[in-house]
């Protein structure tokens, strides 16, 4: 399974270079020349890779320059291409021109790390995630920004696509919403109720969490990772944990691994249970919208009882977890998991045979595989459109490689499939949680995590309730944190919804955007 | 002149209650124990407590809106009889006077809304002059059932007629009558399955994203007209579904509202068990509505 490697270096040859330093050893990095960065666009492409991340880093404080490191993954194998950049020529040749969810990355990298893609086919470089209020020239990741000062305003507009002609219409909806949820705006072109195009823009909760980072120490960067996507919490941590681990090098005690799968699914099952029934009362059907938001309490106060904290947040820490829970506990989790699977039937088989919900789910919102495919989606949102991506299987950890999920993969896009994916998914980490208490090990639950050695990185990728979350870690001279890049899976996954809302109505589109449910946190960091 | 003041009487105080057992209903099918039957009354009296802010991009159109559709639903419910008794006003081709009403209410609210230049108030006018189009084909078929079974053209002779007795004769007309006048109902005063008077999500309103702009007693005036509105159509509705008569007033007076009340638990019922239509749907189903009701013309003109 060394495919992608053994494409990159059969093309590159002599011209690459694999880079040392950089963790789990399963996951290379290899350095191109930087005018030949965009070949690895149609190489990849070519064998089928999705393209799960594109960021920048600064090195000056390593004693290099700056990069752009992009991330690949087929099946099973992931892989990074790095390529240096000098402070002279802050220019990369653009991937956009064959991986279309290239073009935000590449955005994003421009506006906060003022790196600029070249030879970009549509020339779409306006900033995204830092508004027009900031000078164009702050880069905010750039280690020659200081992070405490204040920023002039700057006026400044932007470019909205726009659609002309007899009928057409624009609707602006947000960034402040109805509902109590994140600020983000979508421009709808729409044409009677027919939507002709939705431009969506974000950044409107970019806290420059990133940046952050390179200011904590590495125990205080778990609890910044736990408050990326606040739903998310147990995700960001772990995954973030999980880099920081790969970078010391040690493992942990198998019971905190245990435990830690049990908390990952417990919020799957969690933000699974609201999702579904937020889809149903987008549809103006109230009652499951009530039913399902009473199984998610109980399972909160399940989490309360047996964890300290409802949404089981600061509970994954470096090197362990912070609880240790007692048999007890652990085994009244079994039976209340039992008992509110059986609710939790009782509720859905009244869902699945509701006709009228049935019609206004069932060809909505319809994100096709190829689509899906070519946007590099993960998730639910691709395994509804016959994506067979989990990276509980394609990158499993203890004891996902033990206990490995079955993965749904449903083929008829729509906001149906999307709702019907976590419906079954609920039942299998119901599942996966029985087994994990059956065999749940005895001892420690934490160890201490030895020093970060210095300039090295570590890549670690863990599935979330949304999906694939990955974060790359680099230590600075002195082993503290250089930089910490995270690709919550709204990254691609927002893209993917502009797509899905083609070809219907404009009263719909609170439906597929409730099936999609992406997060603005983790998307703008 | 005693059955005038309650007539008055009930059309101003019960019209909220209406809106207050529907939640009632809703909320005993999700399982929760829901808002006090009076939340309506005390969502009014708030929002007459409060002030008023006016875009300066509007002109008296705008401030007509709200109080157009309240005189609108107001003298309607001058004309429709409750119950066993006959309206306070009452006279030969009152039943189009009726039915324009409710149109020039809508027009004043759609053209607020227009006035005010958001692109959501226009999509929402828009589609109200949609359904309201297709609406209205389904009550002037109603009407010209009735007339043709009472050989009257005014409403409280035309509806205090029916009876068990009519039921009896016609009973496949009016069974027609009945089904599609529910659903004019239903279209009309924007519940679900065609509007969500609930929700939150400007995109899929109908009426609610008309008086987005509208606030303080201006939106309280609104939300008392459509519990008006309701209640008015509701009347006209139960004297098709529910045409009880003792003959003691008193006792005439109690069975009307029980009939209204139980139309409001009906109501619930159907928001309860059922999502929202899909948009382009609404108007297959008002069509369907318009054929029950020509059907039952034909059964009694043949």
């Amino acid at each position: 399974m060394n495919l992608l490697r053994d494409t990159i270096m059969n093309h590159f040859a002599t011209n690459a270079t694999l880079c040392g330093d950089c963790y789990p050893v399963a996951i290379p990095q290899i350095l191109v020349p930087r005018e030949q960065f965009d070949d690895i666009g149609w190489l990849m492409k070519d064998v089928g890779a999705r393209l799960v991340a594109e960021w920048g880093v600064d090195e000056t404080p390593l004693g290099r320059q700056y990069a752009v490191l992009a991330c690949f993954a087929r099946e099973t194998e992931y892989l990074l291409l790095r390529c240096n950049i000098p402070h002279n020529d802050p220019t990369f040749p653009s991937l956009s021109k064959k991986l279309a969810p290239a073009f935000r990355f590449e955005r994003q990298i421009m506006s906060l790390m003022g790196l600029t893609p070249t030879g970009h086919i549509h020339s779409d470089l306006r900033p995204w995630i830092k508004h027009e209020d900031w000078p164009v020239d702050a880069w905010p990741l750039r280690k020659s920004f200081a992070a405490g000062q204040r920023m002039p305003r700057v006026d400044g507009d932007y470019a909205w696509v726009r659609a002309e002609g007899e009928g057409v219409y624009e609707i602006p909806v947000g960034p402040v919403h109805a509902g109590i949820i994140e600020p983000g705006h979508f421009r709808f072109q729409a044409m009677g109720e027919d939507i002709l195009n939705l431009e969506e823009r974000l950044g409107y909760t970019h806290k420059g969490i990133e940046k952050r980072f390179e200011q904590l120490s590495w125990n205080d960067g778990a609890q910044l990772a736990g408050r990326t996507s606040g739903d998310s919490t147990v995700a960001h941590a772990l995954t973030y944990c999980r880099a920081l681990e790969t970078l010391t090098g040690q493992s942990i005690p198998s019971r905190a691994a245990w435990l830690r799968a049990i908390m990952l699914e417990l919020e799957r099952i969690a933000n699974h249970l609201g999702d579904v029934g937020a889809i149903a009362n987008d549809a103006a059907f109230t009652f499951f919208f009530y039913q399902f938001m009473r199984l998610k309490e109980l399972l909160l106060r399940i989490n309360k009882r047996l964890f300290g904290h409802r949404y089981l947040m600061d509970l994954i820490v470096p090197g362990g977890i912070a609880v240790n829970p007692a048999d007890e506990g652990t085994a009244s989790l079994g039976r209340e998991l039992t008992d509110l699977l059986k609710e939790f039937e009782r509720i859905v088989n009244m869902y699945d045979l509701n006709a009228s919900l049935d019609d206004r789910l069932r060809g909505t919102g319809i994100l096709t595989a190829k689509t899906a495919r070519e946007l590099g989606t993960v998730g639910y949102v691709a395994r509804a459109s016959e994506q067979a991506l989990d990276c509980r299987i394609q990158a499993p950890f203890s004891p996902y490689d033990r206990f490995p999920p079955h993965v749904v993969v449903l083929n008829s896009c729509d906001v149906h499939a999307r709702a019907w994916v976590r419906i079954e998914e609920i039942r299998d980490s119901i599942r996966l949680i029985h087994e994990l208490l059956a065999t749940l090990p005895d001892g420690e639950t934490v160890i201490m995590l030895t020093k970060v050695p210095p300039d090295c990185s570590s890549l670690a990728v863990v599935e979330g309730w949304r999906g694939e979350i990955v974060y790359w870690l680099q230590s600075g001279p002195q082993g503290e944190i250089n930089r910490c890049a995270i690709r919550d899976p709204s990254s691609v996954n927002w893209l993917a919804l502009e797509q899905a809302v083609h070809g219907n109505i404009v009263p719909d589109f609170p439906l597929c955007n409730k099936s999609f449910n992406q997060s603005y946190s983790g998307h703008d960091l | 002149m005693t059955n005038s003041i309650i007539h008055i009487f009930l059309a101003l105080v019960m019209p909220p209650l209406l809106l207050g057992v529907i939640g009632k209903t809703k909320a005993a099918f999700a399982g929760r124990v829901g808002a006090p039957f009076l939340q309506p009354y005390y969502d009014i009296f708030r929002l007459l407590h409060k002030g008023t802010v006016f875009s300066t991009t509007t002109t008296w159109i705008f401030r007509a809106g709200p109080l157009v559709a309240l005189a609108t639903a107001a003298v309607a419910a001058l004309l429709i009889p409750f119950g066993a008794h006959p309206a306070p006003i009452s006279f030969q081709g009152d039943m189009i006077l009726y039915a324009y009403l409710f149109a020039l209410g809508r027009f004043f609210t759609m053209a607020a809304a227009l006035d005010t230049g958001s692109s959501f108030e226009g999509m929402g006018s828009a589609r109200e002059a949609t359904y309201s189009c297709l609406a209205e084909p389904t009550l002037f078929f109603a009407l010209i059932t009735l007339s043709r079974l009472s050989g009257s053209y005014s409403l409280s002779p035309m509806l205090v007629n029916i009876s068990f007795g009519v039921w009896l004769d016609s009973g496949a007309a009016l069974l027609m009558l009945v089904g599609g006048m529910f659903i004019v109902l239903l279209a009309e005063n924007c519940r679900i399955p065609f509007d969500d008077p609930n929700t939150h999500l400007e995109l899929t309103m109908v009426h609610e994203v008309m008086v987005l702009d509208h606030s303080g007693p201006a939106l309280a005036i609104i939300h008392y007209a459509a519990a008006l509105k309701l209640f008015v159509l509701g009347a006209f509705f139960v004297h098709l579904a529910l045409p009880y008569a003792t003959g003691n007033p008193y006792l005439d007076w109690v069975l009307f509202i029980i009939s209204m009340l139980e139309l409001a638990v009906v109501v619930g019922i159907v928001e309860s068990v059922m999502a929202r239509l899909r948009l382009i749907r609404i108007p297959q189903l008002l069509v369907a509505a318009t054929i029950l009701a020509a059907f039952s013309t034909l059964l009694v003109i043949r």
